[in-house]
Formats: C-alpha cells, sequence, structure tokens
C-alpha cells in the first residue's frame, strides 16, 4: 500500500488540492494508516456480523429447520439485535476475580486476533503493511490471544474458566508446531516469507506455462503441499478453537471455558476475536495454498487468458451453434469492457485489485464455509486426544512435507 | 463419603515433592449442561484427571411413592407415567401390571398389543433422546437434532393414540385409554419405514465417526461382573456382555409371541461394555421395536380396549411386584395392598437410580471429558432417579 | 506401560485412514441437508395440526352439566373448585375454576363426567405471567341478581312441587 500512498500523495493530490502537497508525507502516511486501521476495525466487525448470520443460518439449514429468520428480511439483522443486546448487558464482575486480568483479558483477545489484520493482502496492493517477514510475524502473534485466554482462564477465578484457560494453553502447544511446519513446507517452495510475494510466486510459471493460473496454485506445484494445506487447515481449527477443537469452551463440560464469567461487551470481544481469527485463519489459507488474489482462470489481458477465452468460445461453439452466438457475444463484451477498463491506468489499477480482493475474500468465505460445516458436523475430540493428533499424526506428516518440499526445490529448482 | 474428607485429601506423594499440585473440588451441576436433569456430581479432579466423583441426588424429589399411597389406584397412575418422563408408557404399563396382577383383572389382547405398540414407540422415541443427548454431550449438535426429528414422528403418533405429548397416561388399568384408528396404523407404518431409512445415516453420522468412537470406545468399561454386582438393567447391562432382557426373560402383555434379538455389546470397537457399546445397544434396539411395532400391528386382534373396572377398585389384601422392561432397564412397583382402595406401600425400583449408582466407581482416573461420556451413556433420568 | 503392539504401525495407519474417511462421510451427511427441506415450521404463522384427541386445556358445556361433583373428587391433584346455586340438574353453576399450575391434563375428569359435558379440548397454548391467572374460570361468569333470581326460581318451583305434593293426596 505504501507505493499507493505515495502515488496518491504526489499526483492525485497535487492535481486536486496543490496546497495539500505541501504537507509532509509523514502526515499522509499517518492519516491514510488510520484510515486503513479504521478499516480493518469495520471489517473485523462486519466478519462478526457475517459470521455470527452464517454461522446460525447455515447450522439451521444443516439441521433442517430455520435458524434466526426475524429480524429484517431473512433476519439479516439478527447480528445487530444480538450486539445491542450484548450492548445493553449488565456487566458483571465476580467478587472473587482478579480485577485487572479480568478485564485486560478480552482486550487482549481482540487485539491478539487483530494484530494479522496488519500484514493480511486483500489483494496485490491492499494491504497495510507489505512487510517482508509477514508470515512469521502472523504465526508470531497468534500467541498474544493464547496469552489473553489464559488470563481469562485465570481472571475469573472460576473453576470452569481455569480449566478453559489451561486446556487452551496445552491445545496451542500441539497445534503450533504442525502449523509452523505446514508453513515452512511453503516457505521452501516459495522462499520467501512475504505473504505478497508467496502469492505472486503462485502465478509464476510453472511445468513449462508461463501463466499456470489454477495449477500455479501452491496447492497444485507439490504434493507436499497439498498435504501440508490440508493439515494447515486443521491446525487452524485448533488455532480458532473451532469444534472439533472446541475443547477451551467446550459447553457440554466446562459449561462455557474461559469466557464462563464474561458477560455483555466483554463477551462480544471474545466472540469478535473468535471470529476475526476465523478468517485470518481462512484467508491465510487461500493466500498460502489457494493461490490469493490469482483466479482460477487467467486474467484476460495474458497471452494465456487470451488463449483460454478463444479456446472456451470454440469449444462451445463446436458443442452448441446456438449458444454460441449468445456466448461469443458474453466473450467479446467482457474483453471489449476490458479494454475500456484497462484504457485507464487508474481504472485498471481498481479494476485489477477489485477482483484480486474478490478473489481472496471469496476463497476465504469457502474456507470459513467449511469451517462452520465441520462444526455442526463433528464430535468434540477429548483433550489428549488433540494432541494426539497434532503431535503423533500431523507433526510427522508435516516433517515428511517439509522434507519432500525440500527435495523438490533442490532438485527441480524453477 | 462426605466433602469434608475430600477436601482434605492430600495429593500423591509422588508428586509433592517435585511440583506442589493441589487437587481440586468441582461441582459438575445441579445447574451443568451435561448432567441430564439436575443432577450434582461433586468430583474431586487432579489437573484434568477426575480422581473420584459423587452423585448427589434428590434436586427433583417429588414425592411419588407417597403421593401414590396416598390417591386410588386409577389416580396414581399419571404420577407414575411422570416418573421416567422420557419412557411414560412403559413407566404406567408397570404400574398397570402390578395392579392388575394383584387385582386379578383381565386385559384384552387387542389392549395388550397396543400396549406392546405403545410402549415400543415410546423407546424408540426415548432412545432416540438418548441418541441425540449423548451427541450433545460430545458435542455434536446436529445428530440431536436429527433425533428429534424422527422423535416428533413417534411422539405425533403416540399422541393421536393418546393425546399427550410427553406424558401419556395411556396404559389404563385394564386396558388402555384409546383404540387405534386405520390412520394411526398407516402412521405408524409411514414411521417404522421413516426410522429404517435414517437409521444407517446416523450411523454415518455418529456411531462410526472416528472421533465418536475415539471418545467412547474404551471409556468407562464395566465388565460383567460389575455390571451385575451393581445392578445393571437394561442396555446397560446387556451392553456389558449379558443377554438379559425381561421382554424376552419375563415376558409379559404378551411379548412372548413377539420375534425380536436381544442385541449385547460385544466390544465392536474397543472393550465389552464401554460407553460405544452401551450407545449401540440402544441403537440396535431401535431396530428391533420396529420390528415388534410391526408384528404387533400386523397380528392385532379386534375386541375391547378396555376391560370395566370398579370405580373405586379395592385390591385384595396381599403384595405384588411386576417387573418391566424399560428403555433403560428393569423397572417395577412394588404394591403392598391391605384392601383399601389405596396402597399401603409402594416402592418403586427405577433403572435410572441403579445404574447411576456405578458412576463412583467407573468415573475414577478418566479424564473431565469422559466423566461428561461416561454419565451421558448410561442414559440417566432424573425424574425417575429423585422420583 | 503398554507393550507395543506388533502391528502398531498398521493400526496407525488404519487409525489415520478411518478418521479421514469417517470424516468425509460424516460431511457428505450434513451437507445434503443443507440444501434440504426443513421440517420445522414457522411457528406463529404456520400452526401444527393438533389431534383432536389431544388433552389440552378444558372445556365445559355449562348447560349438560349436572354438578354432580365426580371431576372433581377424580381428579388426582384436586385442581377442579366447582360452585353452584342450586343441586343436582336444576342447579346453576356459578363458578368452574381449573387450576392449571396444578393440573395433570390427564384426562381422569373429562372420562368422569355422566353427561360427557366436560372435555379437554385442542387448546394448549396458555402463557399467563402470575401464578394466579393459571386459574381458569370456564363457568359464564354470573351476577350476583343472576344468581338470586335463579334461586328465587327454584324456591319457587320447590314451593310448588311441594305444594302440588301435598295436594295430590287430598285430591282424590
Ligand atoms: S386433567 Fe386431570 S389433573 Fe387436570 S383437572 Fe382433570 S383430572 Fe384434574
Ligand atoms: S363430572 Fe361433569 S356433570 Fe359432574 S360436575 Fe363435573 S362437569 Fe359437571
Amino acid at each position: 500500500m505504501d507505493d499507493i500512498i505515495l502515488q496518491f500523495h504526489t499526483s492525485a493530490v497535487a492535481v486536486l488540492w496543490p496546497l495539500l502537497s505541501k504537507v509532509p508525507t509523514w502526515i499522509t502516511y499517518a492519516v491514510a494508516y488510520s484510515v486503513g486501521g479504521c478499516v480493518v476495525l469495520g471489517w473485523i466487525a462486519l466478519m462478526a456480523i457475517v459470521g455470527t448470520y452464517g454461522e446460525r443460518r447455515i447450522a439451521g439449514f444443516i439441521q433442517v429447520r430455520y435458524g434466526p429468520n426475524r429480524v429484517g428480511p431473512q433476519g439479516i439483522f439478527q447480528p445487530l439485535a444480538d450486539g445491542i443486546k450484548l450492548l445493553c448487558k449488565e456487566d458483571t464482575v465476580p467478587n472473587v476475580a482478579n480485577r485487572a486480568l479480568f478485564f485486560v483479558a478480552p482486550v487482549l483477545v481482540l487485539l491478539g486476533a487483530m494484530i494479522p489484520f496488519a500484514v493480511l493482502p486483500f489483494s496485490e496492493r491492499i494491504v497495510l503493511t507489505n512487510m517482508e517477514l509477514a508470515l512469521y510475524y502472523v504465526l508470531a502473534f497468534q500467541a498474544i490471544e493464547v496469552i489473553g485466554i489464559l488470563m481469562a482462564g485465570w481472571g475469573p477465578g472460576s473453576k470452569w474458566s481455569l480449566y478453559g484457560g489451561m486446556r487452551l494453553a496445552a491445545q496451542m502447544l500441539s497445534y503450533e508446531i504442525p502449523l509452523g511446519l505446514c508453513a515452512l513446507v511453503i516457505i521452501l517452495l516459495s522462499g520467501s516469507l512475504n505473504l505478497g510475494e508467496i502469492a505472486r510466486w503462485q502465478a509464476g510459471p510453472f511445468l513449462g506455462m508461463e501463466h499456470p493460473w489454477i495449477f500455479g496454485w501452491a496447492v497444485f506445484r507439490s504434493p507436499a503441499a497439498l498435504i501440508a494445506f490440508f493439515m494447515f487447515y486443521v491446525g487452524g481449527l485448533a488455532a480458532t478453537k473451532r469444534a472439533p477443537f472446541d475443547l477451551p469452551e467446550a459447553e457440554s463440560e466446562l459449561v462455557a471455558g474461559y469466557h464462563t464469567e464474561y458477560a455483555g461487551i466483554r463477551f462480544a470481544f471474545f466472540f469478535m476475536a473468535e471470529y476475526a481469527a476465523m478468517y485470518v485463519v481462512c484467508a491465510m489459507s487461500a493466500i498460502l495454498f489457494l493461490g490469493g488474489w490469482h483466479g482460477p482462470i487467467p486474467r484476460p489481458e495474458t497471452a494465456e487468458g487470451f488463449e483460454f477465452m478463444k479456446t472456451w468460445s470454440d469449444l462451445i461453439q463446436a458443442g452448441a451453434p446456438g449458444a454460441a452466438t449468445f456466448v461469443d457475444r458474453c466473450t467479446l463484451f467482457v474483453s471489449s469492457l476490458w479494454s475500456v477498463v484497462s484504457s485507464n491506468d487508474g481504472i485498471r489499477l481498481i479494476a485489477r485489485e477489485a477482483i484480486g480482493a474478490a478473489n481472496v475474500v471469496g476463497k476465504s468465505f469457502f474456507l470459513y464455509f467449511v469451517m462452520i460445516w465441520a462444526r455442526w458436523t463433528f464430535p468434540r475430540i477429548r483433550i489428549d486426544q488433540v494432541m494426539h493428533l497434532c503431535l503423533k499424526v500431523l507433526l510427522p506428516i508435516g516433517l515428511g512435507c517439509v522434507i519432500w518440499a525440500a527435495v523438490q526445490v533442490v532438485l527441480f529448482p524453477h | 463419603m462426605s466433602e469434608a474428607n475430600v477436601t482434605e485429601t492430600a495429593p500423591p506423594a509422588s508428586r509433592r515433592d517435585s511440583l506442589r499440585t493441589e487437587e481440586m473440588l468441582l461441582n459438575m451441576g445441579p445447574q451443568h449442561p451435561s448432567t441430564h436433569g439436575v443432577l450434582r456430581l461433586v468430583v474431586r479432579t487432579d489437573g484434568e484427571m477426575v480422581r473420584e466423583s459423587w452423585p448427589q441426588i434428590g434436586f427433583l424429589h417429588r414425592c411419588f411413592e407417597k403421593i401414590a399411597e396416598s390417591l386410588p389406584y386409577a389416580q396414581a397412575l399419571p404420577y407414575a407415567d411422570r416418573m421416567d418422563y422420557l419412557g411414560s408408557v412403559n413407566n404406567g404399563l408397570a404400574f398397570c401390571l402390578g395392579v392388575e396382577k394383584l387385582g386379578a383383572i383381565e386385559v384384552s389382547e387387542r389392549a395388550a398389543h397396543l400396549r406392546v405398540i405403545a410402549a415400543e414407540l415410546n423407546r424408540i422415541a426415548s432412545h432416540l433422546i438418548a441418541f441425540g443427548t449423548y451427541a450433545l454431550d460430545l458435542g455434536a449438535f446436529t445428530p440431536f437434532i436429527y433425533g428429534f426429528r424422527e422423535r416428533e414422528m413417534a411422539v405425533s403418533i403416540l399422541e393421536k393414540l393418546s393425546g399427550g405429548r410427553l406424558l401419556y397416561h395411556y396404559p389404563r388399568i385394564g386396558g388402555v385409554a384409546n383404540d387405534l384408528t386405520p390412520e394411526i396404523a398407516s402412521d405408524i407404518r409411514a414411521f417404522l419405514v421413516q426410522m429404517r431409512k435414517v437409521w444407517p445415516e446416523y450411523n454415518a453420522l455418529l456411531s462410526d465417526n472416528q472421533i465418536f468412537v475415539k471418545r467412547t470406545a474404551n471409556v468407562g468399561v464395566v465388565t460383567r461382573e460389575q455390571a451385575i454386582a451393581w445392578g445393571f438393567t437394561g442396555p446397560c447391562l446387556r451392553a456389558s456382555g449379558v443377554r438379559f432382557d425381561l421382554r424376552k426373560d419375563q415376558p409379559y402383555s404378551l411379548y412372548e409371541r413377539f420375534a425380536f434379538d436381544v442385541p449385547i455389546g460385544e466390544g465392536t470397537k474397543g472393550t465389552t461394555g464401554d460407553c460405544w457399546d452401551r450407545y449401540w445397544v440402544r441403537m440396535v434396539e431401535i431396530l428391533e421395536s420396529c420390528r415388534i411395532v410391526e408384528q404387533a400391528l400386523d397380528g392385532i386382534p379386534e375386541g375391547p380396549v378396555l376391560t370395566k373396572v370398579p370405580r373405586v377398585l379395592k385390591l385384595p389384601k396381599g403384595e405384588v411386584y411386576v417387573p418391566c422392561e424399560n428403555p433403560r432397564g428393569e423397572l417395577g412397583f412394588y404394591i403392598v395392598s391391605d384392601g383399601d382402595p389405596k396402597a399401603l406401600r409402594i416402592k418403586s425400583r427405577g433403572p435410572s437410580f441403579c445404574n447411576l449408582s456405578i458412576v463412583n466407581e467407573i468415573c475414577r482416573d478418566v479424564l473431565l471429558a469422559d466423566v461428561v461420556a461416561i454419565l451421558g451413556s448410561i442414559d440417566i433420568v432424573l425424574g425417575e432417579v429423585d422420583r | 506401560m503398554t507393550r507395543r503392539p506388533k502391528n502398531a504401525f498398521r493400526l496407525y495407519c488404519t487409525d489415520v485412514w478411518a478418521g479421514i474417511y469417517t470424516t468425509c462421510v460424516g460431511l457428505g451427511v450434513t451437507i445434503r441437508y443443507l440444501f434440504g427441506k426443513n421440517v420445522t415450521m414457522l411457528y406463529p404463522e404456520v400452526r401444527p395440526e393438533i389431534p383432536p384427541t389431544h388433552r389440552g386445556l378444558h372445556a365445559l358445556d355449562e348447560s349438560k352439566c349436572i354438578l354432580c361433583r365426580l371431576c372433581a373428587t377424580n381428579c388426582p391433584v384436586g385442581c377442579i373448585a366447582i360452585e353452584s346455586a342450586g343441586k343436582g340438574k336444576t342447579g346453576m353453576v356459578t363458578r368452574y375454576d381449573v387450576d392449571y399450575s396444578q393440573c395433570l391434563f390427564c384426562n381422569l375428569c373429562a372420562e368422569a363426567c355422566p353427561t360427557k359435558c366436560l372435555r379437554l379440548t385442542e387448546a394448549y397454548s396458555m402463557i399467563r405471567g402470575r401464578r394466579e391467572d393459571c386459574v381458569l374460570r370456564l363457568a359464564r361468569p354470573k351476577s350476583q341478581s343472576e344468581i338470586d333470581e335463579h334461586m328465587v326460581k327454584l324456591a319457587r318451583r320447590e314451593a310448588e312441587k311441594k305444594a302440588a305434593s301435598k295436594e295430590a293426596p287430598e285430591t282424590p
């Protein structure tokens, strides 16, 4: 995003308000980052809203019932109603609580969930900070949330909360390692820790194709990455405390786990943190393994894209002559639209970024859906089984993947 | 053991010198999501390990026995329904059988068939709840709703038959309340078809699921000897490998006429008598109950459904105990009459109460999550434990 | 420590495989229902069909009631309270209260009624905020004057009857 800001500062601003160009760049940066931060906050809130609504609605349909459908058309305002309800609730603090820990915990948890958004790209340019160590940063700062939850476990002085906190600590020790190994596979293959670089690498040449479109995605580049993708996703389920790994809040065992004693807005913080963390894991999986902002079909402006479009229309023409004119017209329309769009650099940039963002968000939402789907299907795993799964199943397979990836990189460098 | 003793128990010596750990006394219930009502479990834990657990009961005590002694038999019957509210027909049936045996009251064959149909439908409904709530205990929500979807069909049939949706008050002294209509009969057949259709789906979703198997197999193993020693009955006893079913071994209400198998636990996924076996026996019993209902429906004779009994029913002096196979095990009412219209003493022997007594024996040195799994697999109904 | 079984690795592999396989099977079951038809109904707009056998709130046909009080005596909890002006067939039901905070919906009252004027209907929803409101008054409320009138009528009829029976033996 830096270059956009700079561009904005030097060109657009200078044209529109010449006075503004006198402003030192750091102020522009500060303003731009503040705006970006607010957008991210809004995005997290939106995630919580979409998450709760989607979760309850999908759960409803899976369970052959309706789910929330009263507030607004099809119940889309239900999360708002819930939010208002949570805001109006009494803020209770247990007598025996360690007040400092009790109050800090929800903030820390939400903070931990928000930090990865600083480096999480939505598209090639739409990223707050293009950090070289982005992947490392995301994995490292996930631990902040864990500290927050440990505090939430200890703070209220409730035994159930304590269990929730301790379970999370045990769980974290087990899922962090395979999660890191899966990321290592991608780091080895792509040779970068920068999320943007990794995504760009997935559009790079592969198997003699210059623009390999869907086959350029990491999962298709190496079997190790394919396995790592599934493992990363499972590890991510554990990291976000989603079923079947929802032991820290297992409601049939621990009442509500670490947030047993929290009510009102503090509870909402935990809630938002969970959905934000879910999005982070999904987006990370999409960026690391599923091509990031690169769509499954090539962009029309590339040579491959043109070829693709042509073959496609040829094929359809051969198969169904009746549809040909329509399809032809569509193809023509799209390419002419593209030529119009790409004639202007600014519009072209916006269009590219919009398509890229749609790709990332679309893929993330699909993974998000799978998380919800899984939650409403499976029973909960026991704590020793989580450790068994992570340390005895995922870890060896993960090590295998890393070795495979290393060998692949050495034997078949691009 | 009292609670005072518990708190004073020192941690094991091996741990004491290396790292100071504390054992914790945990109150599971009476307001806990998975104690199936208002059971209180006092659990002594060492981290996640449960060292001991004492069930504390009585939160739902409604003086059934005393009330039943102060009312005429016909009026005590609806209270018997309310003991085990998930197996209401079976409870009423046990009470009626006792009264009928002591009073030598004849029951027509049609009424007996209807009783079997209603009791088996109720058993299916009860096992579906057991299936659903067990899934819920282990953290799976969806099977619970699917179980309720089929249960709803069974409950609607029973509603058409008896008028109630949970507490049917269907078996009466001398027969049953209402007669079967062709419409209800076709409903029942449709239900049986649906039940058999979704049964494999339940297994795909839950019974065979690796997570579920890992959570239940080899957990809470009750050996054959233990099961007998602790007075287990019903599916829990059969899961431990004892082929004992009152419907087969001591038939009542014409059960001897129907062909059905008594499933026993075989340790398919782990050890015989583990939680998975207890769960599985119930699942198979659903199918067996379907078979019984089908046969009863095919062979139902014409005739009256309610024998006339005197308005003020006086039983001869004496005492009687007729055990009956409730969805949870042996249920019987021990009735002592001194010739009055009211019983001198009524004592109920309920399966949940007896099955629950083993909790401290098997919830020892298991994980906290296993306590929930074990408790769910025993399938208690607190209404009957507390009376 | 338990001894490591010989085929430990095979067990491990089958375990992992079973985990993956049953996971997919389970997901397959739920996804089919995701696009299936719902079985629940939108309750207040769509109401379930209640069979006529359903034992819900009571309904009393006052005109047929003979004030025998069999319903009240047969009730296990004694939640029926009856008051009347006069007795028997000619009596007027001035109060017929059922306390639903106690009622078991057991149907014993309706079954005991000799004239079948008491019935448990299909009505099932009864939401009250207070305990006192759980008592339903089934008899039509009557004003004091109406009751007095009835008593006078009864008395007059009684007197007529008496007069008739007194006169009767003297006529021949
Ligand atoms: S239904 Fe039963 S409890 Fe209710 S009033 Fe009638 S007899 Fe009494
Ligand atoms: S039993 Fe029937 S007739 Fe007798 S008092 Fe009750 S409602 Fe009236």
